[in-house]
């Protein structure tokens, strides 16, 4: 069965590109440009992974993901946040939430954000 | 001799008129010398009225001195306390005992405390001194010796100053003793310069140079990603000539990707939120790979890019990968920058002690034997020669230097003009 991910990104190309790249290696990809329609998306359908960007206009990731842990249905689902470079104290605080893990926008090349992904969604003990 | 016969002599002497004449004599010379003593005592007041006229004036002369010294020790007291009212570095005397004898209007501005308030107290229950969160006992910021050194006995930046009401304020702070001091109750003078405006600009400039490298980011990830795409699926099908454009574009790119992490590693170098996450790497294998980066920039310059592995199997070092690949990465891109096209580059490692110690030797035109010791000066660039066709910001060597120190090694340059360039760094090893 083909994997569900919930891809919370606000900038176009950046989530097209990353939608585009996932599609490819066999994912199946809701992506959505804001933290509300992204919580929407996860009321109505079932997601194996989150990734979620962190400064997104309105409600930002870290909220985002404090609802997500807050809901009994949503709780234990794997949220990965996205990340740039020099936001250390965003990580922690998003493992403190209990996001699973993070990657780096900036220092991977989408091929490897793709093996991320696939690392995150095949691996249940996976933890950085 | 019978006594009248002593007796007739005498009356034939005093009938003979010897004796009047002995006596008249006396006389004369005792006239004359009264004269003469009467001339001399006569003399020796005239010339005392004269000693003491001169006695007179030269005690005139003193008075009129010690005048003008005391005018003078006035202006010169006025003059040290208008200037040290003045100035805007506080000034903070105190006593043998840590009391506090001077106190000057910008110490009274840094405090918050008036003069009358802190005259004569100890200067620990006006101020208090922290380093980060220790606070510094008077005895450290404030000694009083029992010698007669003159000069600074304490100096120290980035303190933090806690005045009236837990007022807080970031200083550097100076303090020194005068050669005197045992003998006019002077302990220490301290010299206070209030840095948080200092602090302040340097914060916003770090905010804001923060705040521009995470918006030039998320473009920059979006022309990575698209180009690294255009490469991957469509460079079989270009012809030479596109592949080369592309080549070039995507050089440029990772040119602008480490210049934004440049500058958002300096902002973190100075902010000293720079953190290492250190595991054991296997040097040899992580050479190679930071080679594979930076191997198109040197074909692209018809530069030798070589890697003389060792031939003993070398001990892991202790490092945190993403960082001093940073280093490495820098060093090789600056060699293969700085060295004519058709030069060659070089790393070579070896193991000494503790440590392992990577070289990386270029054939370029070297670096002048003055700028060697500010290479990895913030913003420092060699000029002349080195300039032409070279790009960079004076902060890679910078961000290199202070990487590798919190990886608690070295990094040092030598070269020789003309002939190139060696960059070594010292790694410690598991």
């Amino acid at each position: 069965m083909m994997q569900k991910i919930l891809l919370i990104e606000d900038d176009r190309f950046i989530r097209e590109m990353y939608q585009e790249e996932l599609k490819k290696a066999g994912f199946l990809v809701s992506a959505y440009g804001s933290g509300e329609e992204g919580l929407q998306a996860l009321q109505q359908n079932h997601f194996d992974l989150v990734l979620l960007d962190i400064m997104l206009p309105g409600m930002n990731g870290l909220e985002v993901l404090k609802q997500i842990k807050l809901n009994l249905q949503t709780k234990n689902l794997k949220v990965v946040i996205l990340t740039n470079l020099g936001q250390e104290t965003i990580i922690k605080e998003g493992f403190k939430i209990g996001a699973t893990g993070y990657l780096i926008k900036s220092s991977y090349n989408p091929d490897q954000i793709v093996q991320e992904v696939k690392r995150f969604t095949q691996d249940n003990s996976y933890s950085f | 001799m019978p006594y009248h016969k002593i007796l007739e002599r005498q009356i034939s002497k005093f009938s003979g008129g010897e004796l009047f004449q002995a006596i008249s004599t006396t006389y004369t010379h005792s006239d004359e010398d009264r004269a003469l003593l009467e001339r001399s005592l006569e003399l020796s007041s005239k010339e005392l009225e004269e000693v003491n006229k001169q006695l007179q004036s030269e005690r005139d002369q003193i008075e009129i001195q010690v005048q003008q010294r005391t005018q003078e020790l006035k202006a010169e007291r006025n003059k040290i306390s208008v200037t040290l009212a003045g100035i805007v570095d506080a000034v903070i005397v105190v006593d043998l005992n840590h009391n506090i004898i001077i106190f000057n209007k910008a110490a009274e501005k840094l405090t918050g405390f008036q003069l009358s308030e802190v005259l004569g107290k100890p200067i620990n229950q006006i101020i208090k001194i922290f380093d980060k969160n220790t606070e510094l006992p008077p005895s450290t910021f404030c000694p009083v010796s029992s010698d007669d050194f003159e000069g600074i006995v304490y100096s120290k930046e980035d303190l933090i100053l806690t005045g009236l009401k837990g007022k807080q304020t970031y200083i550097n702070l100076l303090a020194s003793q005068i050669e005197e001091g045992r003998d006019v109750n002077l302990g220490c003078i301290l010299t206070l310069y209030d840095i948080s405006k200092e602090k302040q600009l340097e914060e916003m400039r770090l905010d804001f140079v923060s705040m521009a490298v995470h918006e030039l980011r998320t473009p920059l990830t979006s022309i990575k990603g698209y180009l690294y795409i255009y490469l991957r699926d469509y460079k079989k099908a270009l012809d030479s000539k596109q592949n080369s454009l592309l080549s070039r574009i995507n050089i440029s790119t990772q040119r602008l990707v480490s210049l934004v992490e440049n500058l958002l590693n300096v902002t973190r170098i100075e902010k000293g939120t720079l953190t290492l996450n250190l595991q054991p790497i296997d040097w040899v294998q992580n050479i190679n790979e930071v080679i594979a980066e930076i191997i198109d920039q040197a074909q692209d310059k018809n530069i030798e890019l070589n890697f003389t592995e060792p031939t003993k199997p070398l001990s892991h070092i202790l490092a945190d990968k993403f960082r001093i690949n940073e280093v490495l990465a820098n060093l090789l891109a600056n060699a293969v920058n700085y060295t004519r096209q058709e030069g060659k580059v070089t790393v070579w490692i070896e193991e000494k002690g503790s440590e392992v110690i990577t070289h990386i030797t270029d054939n370029g035109p070297g670096i002048p034997k003055e700028a060697i010791p500010h290479l990895f000066t913030k913003f420092f660039r060699v000029s002349g020669s080195l300039e032409q066709g070279s790009k960079g910001t004076g902060l890679g060597l910078y961000i290199a230097k202070s990487i590798v120190e919190i990886h608690k090694g070295k990094i040092w340059a030598e070269s020789e003009f003309g002939k190139g360039s060696t960059f070594s760094f010292s790694l410690p090893i598991v």
